[in-house]
């Protein structure tokens, strides 16, 4: 695993804030359908830096309704020493992944209030911040904190999209399974 | 239309009902109504005449669902009036390379908001994409008349966690009216056309617009032009 410029605690910016400069990007309105799906922002060093990772996908949605993801359309990294756009890529242009991806997928609704929902984002948002520093050093880390990482990501991340999601960051998710 | 009116019949406002702070930006109709809860409030904007640009998205000859924010654009050229169908946007949106059009044909019709602005400028109405930290500024381009568009998210828009997304920009919708204290002037609300539910002038309350609006980044779709008023609504009461 490449470790060269893992950053220090001193130079990373909170997860939460860091998602959403991933997922708001300027590239985001410009490049970006508003309607797509773009998925949690992972971390990689697949590129040999450190980075956050998102693919987006078209989506249908309607009130009371499961959500519809067709298969992803674009990939995009932004670093995470430096917060500046990496790659940006049509996945027809640049695949993020060895294999077709398939697709599309329906997420059913959970069910779950809301509020719940963001409490959820807000637990995954904490364990990010506390597991990162252990897997941009290329360390094993906190088990627990893997195991609750592992078991929050579901929560943030539909399953019918996970194998996208590990298409684009393996890295991230071998050292989360290990 | 298929919604429940906001506006009561116009009427002088009571004695006691200060506004001038508020008036004093207003170029557009308003008058007192009242809100779901019953309680009443100053509507901003001609609520009544936009309601009726607004239906479900969908209705292409394309099949394409993914159209929140061209049938949004549909809307905002029927309030300059602009005859257009969602056909008629859909249509010129794919032959222009405006939307997405591949993938899934069911979520195909996505745009981006520089799309939506350059739609809306090659139909006649021109626009450009603003980004905002307040709904005030939201409140003062319909007082003043422009057409919005904005990027809202959906699950906090409909409270359906389903659609939620970490609170990221995934939907398009009109507002189309503010709803003020009218003692205070402050903003209780606004009045949003939505395609993806069908809904017409629905009353969104104050916070849930932050958070599902200004929450999602702030961004909108706004026309450089204002509404011309209709014969017999230039001036408020």
């Amino acid at each position: 695993m490449n470790t060269a410029d893992a950053p220090s605690e001193h130079t990373r910016t909170p997860y939460e804030q860091a998602r959403k400069g991933v997922t708001e990007h300027a590239l985001r309105s410009a490049e970006v359908p508003l309607e797509h799906y773009v998925c949690t922002p992972l971390p990689t060093l697949r590129w040999g830096t450190a980075a956050y990772a998102v693919f987006a996908a078209p989506a249908v949605r309607a009130p009371r309704q499961p959500l519809r993801i067709g298969t992803p359309d674009r990939w995009w990294a932004v670093g995470i020493v430096r917060p500046r756009l990496l790659v940006y890529a049509l996945v027809s242009a640049v695949p993020f992944g060895d294999a077709p991806l398939g697709g599309p997928v329906t997420v059913p609704p959970s069910g779950r209030p809301l509020s719940a929902v963001r409490e959820d984002q807000r637990l995954f948002d904490a364990l990010m911040d506390r597991a990162l520093p252990s897997f941009l050093a290329g360390s094993p880390g906190d088990p627990d904190v893997r195991g609750d990482l592992a078991a929050t990501l579901p929560l943030v991340l539909p399953r019918e999209c996970q194998e996208w999601s590990r298409a684009l960051t393996p890295d991230f998710y071998a050292w989360l399974e290990q | 239309m298929d919604h429940a009116s906001p506006l009561e019949p116009l009427q002088e406002l009571p004695a006691d009902v200060v506004t001038q702070s508020v008036e004093a930006d207003i170029d557009v109709p308003y008058a007192l109504g009242t809100l779901p809860d019953g309680r009443e409030t100053l509507v901003i904007g001609d609520v009544d005449t936009y309601a009726d640009y607004s239906h479900r998205q969908g209705d292409n000859p394309f099949g394409f669902q993914g159209t929140c924010g061209l049938c949004s654009c549909e809307g905002v050229l029927r309030q300059f009036g602009i005859d257009v169908t969602e056909s008629d946007v859909v249509s010129y949106a794919v032959s222009h390379g405006l939307c997405e059009t591949g993938g899934d044909a069911a979520a195909r019709g996505g745009t981006t908001l520089p799309d939506q602005a350059r739609i809306l400028s090659d139909y006649g109405v021109p626009a450009h994409v603003e980004s905002s930290d307040s709904l005030e500024d939201l409140a003062s381009n319909l007082e003043q008349g422009h057409g919005v568009i904005v990027a809202a998210n959906a699950g906090a828009l409909w409270d359906d966690a389903t659609y939620w997304d970490g609170g990221r920009a995934n939907h398009a919708v009109v507002p189309i009216g503010v709803a003020r204290d009218p003692a205070t002037g402050e903003i209780e609300g606004f009045f949003v056309n939505d395609s993806g539910t069908g809904e017409s002038a629905r009353f969104v309350d104050a916070a849930t617009m932050a958070d599902s609006w200004l929450g999602a980044g702030g961004n909108c779709v706004v026309t450089d032009r204002v509404h011309a008023a209709a014969p017999g609504e230039g001036t408020p009461l």
